[in-house]
């Protein structure tokens, strides 16, 4: 750096000059006239201290940081939710996606019922043979999407809400 | 009897290495105890560094909060389990980073305006820490001081006066031009100065 406030000796340095000097960015002949002005001025001594001590207080704030207060991190392992996050995410996208059609294709709208059908699910007979392997694709289908995250699912349950 | 100390070191570091890489993969597995003794044998230099970017100890406990839930669901990306620390070290910083960032709006509301931080140490002469008595009370007031500049300036300032990169390498960290960098340096140095009791 070639700093015109230091190319003339009788001029003070300013404080980008003494940076640039400090951090050894001048060039020899302009370090050797910001040497030989501060040899001769205070002021610009007092300012170079200054500077000076300030790197070196940063530094020095790298180096020492204060503890904790007492206690922090047993109270801290006590606040901190931990959750794995789950492979599913990761390993079944396409599970995810499947599942969803699955679903699309156990609700499509049946043929018109008469109120006769509207029976409570508490008197619902259990899953006979004919259906058995398409109630346990839902059972699966339900699982997987209960498993996925929540932004996937509710793109899913937005498209399930859609066809119906 | 130099050689028999060396290797006996040596052994100490390869057999904390290994530590580290069992506990990593046992945390990886899920294990909640592990994961905890993992954290807590570098926990003093966690605190120092979230503490140091964040500049309080409130949003250093925010910032490691954060940071060790995403340490803890990243693990099973960490290629090699003995590189854990630089690894987990980065993601704290980004992690203080992202935190002050964002937090840039209370930041202005929270910290004196500059005006006041100067007449509340009137008397504070800026001197080197080496030299100084009032070690604690000096810390808190460079905290003070640190935390009050603009996030751009402070962040270069951590970045590069106190994390000791250079200038290129602020710039590739930040993604702007080591001119910017070293603008935002100096107007970030000139504020602490001042703020800290120097001549204006």
């Amino acid at each position: 750096m070639d700093h015109e406030a230091i190319s003339q000796p009788e001029r003070h340095l300013d404080p980008e000059a003494v940076y640039a000097l400090l951090d050894g960015r001048l060039s020899e002949p302009v370090e050797r006239a910001a040497e030989a002005h501060l040899w001769r001025c205070d002021r610009c001594r007092l300012l170079r201290e200054e500077c000076s001590a300030l790197l070196s207080s940063l530094r020095w704030y790298a180096a020492d940081p204060p503890a904790p207060p007492e206690g922090y991190w047993e109270e801290f392992w006590t606040g901190l939710g931990l959750t794995p996050r789950p492979r599913v995410r990761r390993l079944f996208p396409a599970l995810a996606l499947a599942a969803s059609i699955a679903l699309l294709l156990l609700i499509q709208p049946g043929p018109e019922t008469g109120p006769d059908d509207r029976a409570p699910i508490a008197a619902a007979p259990a899953p006979g043979p004919e259906w058995a392997s398409e109630y346990r694709l839902f059972e699966q289908a339900t699982v997987a999407i209960g498993s996925v995250d929540p932004v996937s699912k509710g793109i899913i349950l937005a498209s399930l809400a859609e066809a119906r | 009897m130099k050689a028999a100390m060396v290797a006996s070191g040596s052994r100490a570091v390869e057999g904390e290495a290994d530590r580290t890489a069992e506990l990593v993969r046992r945390a990886r597995d899920g294990d909640q105890r592990a994961f905890r003794d993992l954290m807590d044998a570098y926990r003093s230099a966690f605190y120092g560094l979230a503490r140091r970017y964040a500049g309080s100890h409130a949003d250093a406990d925010d910032v490691l909060q954060e940071a060790f839930v995403k340490v803890f669901q990243n693990l099973a990306g960490l290629a090699q389990p003995e590189a854990f620390f630089p690894w987990a070290r980065r993601i704290i910083v980004n992690t203080a980073l992202d935190h002050l960032r964002s937090r840039q709006r209370t930041i202005r509301h929270e910290t004196p305006p500059p005006e006041r931080f100067a007449e509340d140490y009137a008397d504070f002469r800026l001197e080197a820490p080496d030299q100084r008595v009032e070690r604690r009370e000096f810390y808190l007031r460079l905290e003070g001081a640190i935390r009050s500049l603009p996030p751009r300036q402070r962040e270069i300032v951590i970045l590069h006066d106190v994390e000791g990169l250079s200038t290129e390498e602020v710039a590739e960290r930040c993604g702007c031009p080591p001119a910017t960098v070293r603008s935002n340096l100096f107007y970030g140095r000139e504020k602490l100065r001042v703020l800290l009791g120097g001549r204006a």
